[in-house]
């Protein structure tokens, strides 16, 4: 078993053989030390000189001869079988790495350190962006989470809300992010709505009023309308047309009760709305003519002028009422505020009556359209649906009406209501049916509130339909109407916005309106 | 089996270490392997000391050169690449040892296997040869009942024969590699060539003691 190269056995030696590791070395330690030196110096043979052995061996000297230590030969013979040893494992047990292994490895380490140095190079990062880059991702979120926190909640929030203005920004970078001319101008159009609403829950807190805010949505209309017409989408144009419509109608019968000048400015920015949407229907469905008629400026009437209005939409009432008559009656109690605006409107409609034919029964359409996303929506879905029933069939009746005056009496005053309606026409027939079929549904499906609101409704309308000119609301002829006493507006009824708002009619108090609640507009109740 | 002393230690010229590692951290690729190529067969036979494992060697080697490569950014120099390479060296084994410790019993049969099969393929291969290369044969041998009886020291006492004579490392550079003081390495290594001749039979006791 010995190794002929390992030294035999020697003379014990000394030196200790605890596993604690001093600092000092112990001389053998050092001896050994020296000789392994020595030798990879290539100076002298493996054997310690005699003297090397027995010195403190602290020196700095390697030469155990030149520091005259006595040599002990047994220590000596030992240090030297371990010198012995110590050279043969430094010969044996250096290793070279396997030739493939080794290019191998090259090859891969070269090719990491490239793509590394390359990475590296390309962040070039610096060590404290490392460190804050964690931190960095973590605020982010946070603030991520926040923002559409404060999104959520800030969505219900209304004018004067601490949280409006973030609401509002909102809807505008969600606008400018909205690609697609169709897309933009169904968000405009939900936008628009929203501010009307806004403004009808408002002032259904009782809270004031800012003019601003109606500018707002007199604003958000003329987007709208700019973003449909963008569109060149005729349907999305008769959308807009009802609910702007329905908006105007909202503001007007609000105009009733609030303070004079907010009533101005109520009334004008329903007129403005209206035109804005009319405008875009007639552009992307028909002649410009109405368009192009500012109906806006001006019309809206100061409230001075309610009573006169009030007075010439009475008899505008008329006989419009053929087929479409039952539906309507239920719906349209209408709201005789919007008087100030016939007088403008009514040339128009004029014009407008005779391709009213085909524009009534586009609206009646998109009154159905609109009765079905409404019932999609949540708690205002069904008073909402209830309106577009009623504003479907204030179209077809439009439509009876549109064409026999076409027939007969075409000039004098064409109730406006036809021309906001510009969509519907043809249809009519067909669409009637379905919308007074939605009606009575509506109606039966209604919660305890709404159905006995919808059923004095009804009654009234009925009663109003039998003694006088039934609709109120189409005031299509208006000059028909026998009796204009309780129906001052028939246009302003007409497009019956989602509820049945002002049922305290102003000058007429032929309250057909046991009014509902609805949403937006605030309380039919009469202020001044 | 010798290493040229200016190959192992890469002295050739005192700043031309200093210049490759800068260059390594520019991004030079080509610096960076030769700087592989002064140091893989050091580390990889110290690895291949402390695991007898060629297999595994190899392995070990390899995650070695990625630390380095990554550690390159970072590292202070201090006149040489030895003590540190040798460190990332030492830590990577322990490493290893820490990770594979749930099957210690078959991580050491499996490396002892390993170990014989291995040098049973040498001697085959070496038998076969028309000049036995005695020389080789005999250092193989000699090789294997080191490194069989190192088994027996402290974890200490092998890493210093590991660093001192596999890697060839000067005391103080393997006092840098292991954190110790060149006292303490001088008496480890005292201690540990010590014990390893009492296990190879050759000591003192050698009548009783022979394990080799």
């Amino acid at each position: 078993m010995a190794d002929p190269r390992i030294p035999g056995p020697l003379p014990p030696l000394t030196a200790p053989e605890e596993p604690g590791v001093p600092d000092q070395p112990t001389p053998a330690a050092e001896r050994l030390q020296a000789g392994l030196e020595r030798l990879a110096r290539g100076d002298g043979p493996t054997t310690v000189p005699p003297g090397a052995d027995a010195g403190p061996a602290a020196g700095p000297s390697r030469d155990p001869a030149e520091r005259g230590e006595p040599a002990l030969p047994a220590a000596s013979a030992d240090a030297a079988a371990l010198l012995a040893l110590a050279r043969r494992m430094s010969e044996v047990l250096p290793a070279e790495a396997p030739p493939a292994f080794r290019a191998r490895l090259q090859a891969e380490l070269q090719t990491a350190f490239a793509a590394q140095a390359g990475a590296t190079r390309g962040r070039a990062r610096p060590a404290w962006s490392r460190r804050l880059l964690p931190w960095l991702v973590a605020a982010c979120v946070a603030l991520a989470l926040a923002l559409g926190g404060t999104l959520r909640v800030s969505a219900d929030s209304l004018p004067g809300d601490r949280l409006y203005g973030v609401k509002r920004a909102a809807e505008r970078l969600r606008l400018a992010v909205t690609i697609g001319a169709a897309s933009r101008a169904a968000l405009a159009l939900q936008l628009a709505e929203l501010r009307a609403r806004e403004i009808g829950a408002l002032a259904e807190a009782e809270r004031p009023v800012d003019p601003a805010l109606l500018a707002a949505v007199v604003a958000a209309y003329d987007e709208a309308a700019r973003a449909t017409g963008a569109s060149g989408d005729a349907a999305l144009a008769a959308v807009l047309g009802a609910s702007a419509e329905r908006a105007a109608q909202d503001l007007t019968s609000l105009a009733e009760r609030a303070d004079p000048e907010l009533r101005r400015d109520l009334r004008a920015a329903s007129e403005r709305i209206e035109a804005s949407g009319s405008g875009v229907d007639e552009g992307a469905a028909a002649p410009s003519a109405v368009a192009a008629s500012p109906v806006p400026e001006a019309s809206p009437s100061p409230p001075g002028v309610e009573p006169a209005d009030a007075a010439a939409g009475a008899p505008a009432g008329g006989t419009a009422q053929g087929p479409a008559e039952r539906p309507a009656a239920g719906t349209p109690p209408p709201e005789p505020s919007g008087t100030a605006r016939l007088r403008p409107l009514d040339a128009r409609q004029t014009a407008i009556a005779t391709r009213v034919q085909p524009l009534a029964t586009r609206q009646a359409g998109v009154a159905t359209q609109r009765a079905g996303s409404a019932t999609r929506q949540a708690g205002a879905a069904t008073q909402r649906a209830g309106s577009a029933t009623r504003q479907a069939g204030a179209a077809t009746r439009q439509a009876g009406v549109a064409t026999r005056r076409a027939a007969t009496q075409a000039p004098v005053t064409s109730p406006r209501e036809d021309t906001p309606a510009p969509p519907p026409t043809s249809e009519v027939e067909r669409v009637n049916p379905e919308a007074t079929r939605r009606a009575q549904m509506l109606t039966q499906e209604r919660p305890a509130r709404q159905t006995e609101a919808a059923a004095r409704r009804t009654e009234a309308a009925e009663r109003r339909a039998t003694p006088r000119p039934p609709d109120p609301t189409e005031a299509p002829a208006r000059p028909q109407r026998t009796p204009a006493p309780s129906d001052p507006n028939p246009r302003a009824t007409e497009p019956p916005p989602p509820t049945e708002p002002s049922p305290p009619p102003l000058g007429q108090p032929t309250p057909p309106p046991p009014d509902p609640l609805r949403p937006v507009a605030p309380s039919p109740e009469p202020r001044p | 089996m010798t290493r040229d002393p200016s190959q192992v230690t890469g002295a050739s010229a005192p700043g031309e270490e200093e210049a490759l590692v800068a260059r390594a951290r520019g991004g030079d690729a080509a610096a960076f392997g030769l700087l592989y190529q002064r140091y893989v067969d050091r580390v990889y036979s110290y690895v291949r000391f402390r695991v007898r494992d060629p297999a595994l060697t190899e392995d070990l080697t390899q995650e070695v050169f990625i630390q380095v490569m990554r550690g390159l950014a970072t590292l202070e120099w201090r006149g040489s690449l030895a003590p540190w390479m040798l460190r990332i060296a030492r830590n990577t084994v322990v490493d290893h040892w820490r990770r594979s410790a749930r099957r210690p019993e078959r991580t050491l049969t499996a490396v002892e296997a390993g170990e014989m099969d291995e040098d049973d393929n040498r001697m085959d291969r070496l038998l076969a040869q028309e000049e036995p290369g005695l020389e080789q044969a005999d250092l193989w041998l000699d090789r294997a009942r080191i490194e069989a009886a190192s088994r027996h020291l402290t974890d200490l006492q092998q890493q210093v024969l590991a660093l001192r004579f596999a890697a060839d490392l000067s005391v103080r550079e393997t006092a840098e590699a292991m954190g110790r003081s060149e006292g303490a390495v001088k008496n480890l290594q005292h201690h540990a060539v010590r014990s390893l001749r009492e296990q190879l039979g050759l000591g003192p006791g050698a009548g009783d003691a022979g394990h080799g």
